[in-house]
């Protein structure tokens, strides 16, 4: 009883993966061989037990659901390295991207240096040469008397 | 009898023989020896476990001399070791993108510290390149000989301007930073050298003058440093001008001081502020009040007029503008020869400084 179950299982497990490979088309063509031995397999199994060789047809259908399994593992793999593809496409750029920051760095750091040297030199010659002095303004001149003014 | 025996003995070694070994066999080992196995028996034990055990069992039934579970079980043998081979693809796919995905977080952290040391330099090396160019700005210049009487009036008016740029330049530093006490000094020195052109010397100060604007810029220069350091994305600046123009009817424009906007006609002949104006200045102030880091400094050109500058400092306080200073800078600065027809109404203007708080 439990041998006729597991056959069974074996069945149903190739047959839900099958189904499952055929719902997508990209999935479907990735995994087309192993769907398609997993399919013969089940035909083989189907025959033995219409010719009434009931002890061959499971060790079949456990066939069937190894090749479909390889399928679905196929398709997690493919994925997997798709994904691999990606995050390898993306540490490129990043590295690029990291090796043209580094080199701005130093340019900018290159940079600050010339004009700190600059400034420094330009110090120097502002301490050397004194700046010219604001001009002394006249003296205000006293506020004139109201009724004085214009009296000869 | 004799003759038959070695005959016998063969036909009975030919019956106790077992069977042929099925083909599949041989493809089973080729599969279980090749290098995707090892592989396989590394990357993925169980799988390969599985695929070793189904070989077993093929042997065991040929042995027992089932020949057709022989052969399904190679068969299944033999899917099995595939099925190995793609597991273990699939693990060597899962390490690499395991280590992949940390080096790429690695380098993105590496990245984003490279870029922060790099804005920080940048703008370090902005602000250096900035102070270079004051401080050659402030180079005293060869002194000016004394020249004739028509010179001497140009250096006057150009003396003159430069101071009020200067006094412009040293408002703006005081209202970014009110404890600044160098600002409040180099505006004092002003006030002695406005007293000086004021009184039409025959020999025009014009060094002075040059080198009080000089200095005043150094001091906005100075008064900057601190935010330009804090906040290296500068830019802010250009920001508010943008959000000016889309405006549409400001004409706004940068300087040193900031982002300016020019405005004329906004007062009637008694002297009050028209309704054009009036809108103009909300606008403005609401746009002050939403840049709290500028503070605004407003200019009166023309005819001195503290009344007209309070009015202006007033509608753009309503607004909601907070830090004001308004000021005049008489006819210091025309846009257009003073002797010209028609110059009054051009030079008449007022000017709203959003101050830039970053270089």
């Amino acid at each position: 009883m439990a041998w006729a179950t597991r056959s069974g299982s074996d069945r149903a497990s190739a047959e839900a993966a099958l189904a499952a490979l055929s719902a997508t088309p990209a999935h479907a063509r990735l995994a087309h061989e192993p769907a398609t031995a997993a399919r013969r397999a089940l035909t083989r199994a189907e025959e033995a037990r219409a010719a009434g060789d009931t002890a061959h047809a499971p060790e079949l259908e456990a066939l069937a659901r190894e090749h479909a399994e390889t399928g679905t593992d196929l398709v997690r793999a493919a994925e997997s390295e798709k994904k691999l593809r990606d995050v390898q496409k993306q540490l490129s750029d990043v590295e690029t991207k990291l090796s043209r920051a580094r080199a701005l760095l130093e340019e900018t750091l290159a940079r600050r240096g010339r004009a700190q040297a600059k400034l420094d030199e330009l110090e120097k010659a502002r301490v050397a040469t004194p700046a010219p002095a604001a001009p002394k303004a006249p003296p205000a001149q006293p506020p004139k008397k109201p009724g004085k003014a214009g009296k000869p | 009898m004799r003759r038959f025996a070695p005959l016998l003995v063969a036909c009975a070694l030919w019956s106790c023989a077992s069977a042929p070994r099925p083909r599949i066999f041989a493809d089973v080992d080729a599969a279980s020896g090749g290098a995707q196995a090892r592989e396989s028996k590394e990357l993925a034990p169980q799988a390969h476990a599985a695929a070793e055990a189904l070989k077993a069992r093929a042997q065991a039934a040929h042995e027992g001399g089932d020949t057709a579970s022989a052969q399904i079980l190679s068969e299944h043998a033999l899917a099995a070791y595939a099925r190995a081979f793609v597991l273990a693809r699939l693990a060597r796919a899962e390490r690499e993108l395991e280590k992949s995905t940390r080096e790429l977080a690695q380098q993105k952290s590496a990245l984003a510290d490279v870029d922060e040391k790099l804005a920080r330099v940048s703008a370090e090396a902005d602000d250096l390149e900035l102070r270079v160019r004051v401080a050659e700005d402030a180079l005293p210049l060869a002194p000016n000989a004394p020249a004739g009487p028509e010179r001497e009036k140009a250096r006057l008016e150009a003396a003159r301007a430069l101071a009020s740029q200067a006094r412009l330049l040293c408002v703006a530093s005081r209202l970014l930073d009110p404890k600044r006490e160098s600002a409040k000094i180099e505006l004092d020195k002003l006030g002695e050298l406005d007293r000086a052109l004021a009184a039409s010397p025959k020999a025009t100060p014009i060094d002075a003058a040059v080198a009080a604007r000089s200095a005043c810029l150094a001091e906005l220069t100075a008064a900057r440093r601190q935010t330009t350091q804090g906040a290296p994305a500068a830019g802010v600046a250009d920001a508010l001008l943008a959000e000016l123009a889309r405006a549409g009817s400001f004409n706004p424009f940068r300087d040193d001081r900031g982002v300016v906007v020019t405005l004329r006609g906004l007062f009637d002949a008694k002297g009050a502020l028209t309704t054009d104006a009036a809108r103009a200045l909300e606008a403005l102030g609401r746009v002050a009040k939403a840049h709290p880091g500028f503070p605004v400094l407003v200019v009166v050109h023309g005819k001195r007029d503290e009344a007209r500058e309070k009015r202006v400092a007033e509608a753009l306080g309503a607004a909601g503008a907070t830090r004001i200073e308004a000021t005049s800078a008489g006819s210091a600065q025309p846009v257009v020869d003073p002797g010209r027809p028609g110059a009054t109404g051009r030079n008449e203007r007022v000017e709203i400084i959003f101050v830039a708080p970053a270089s």
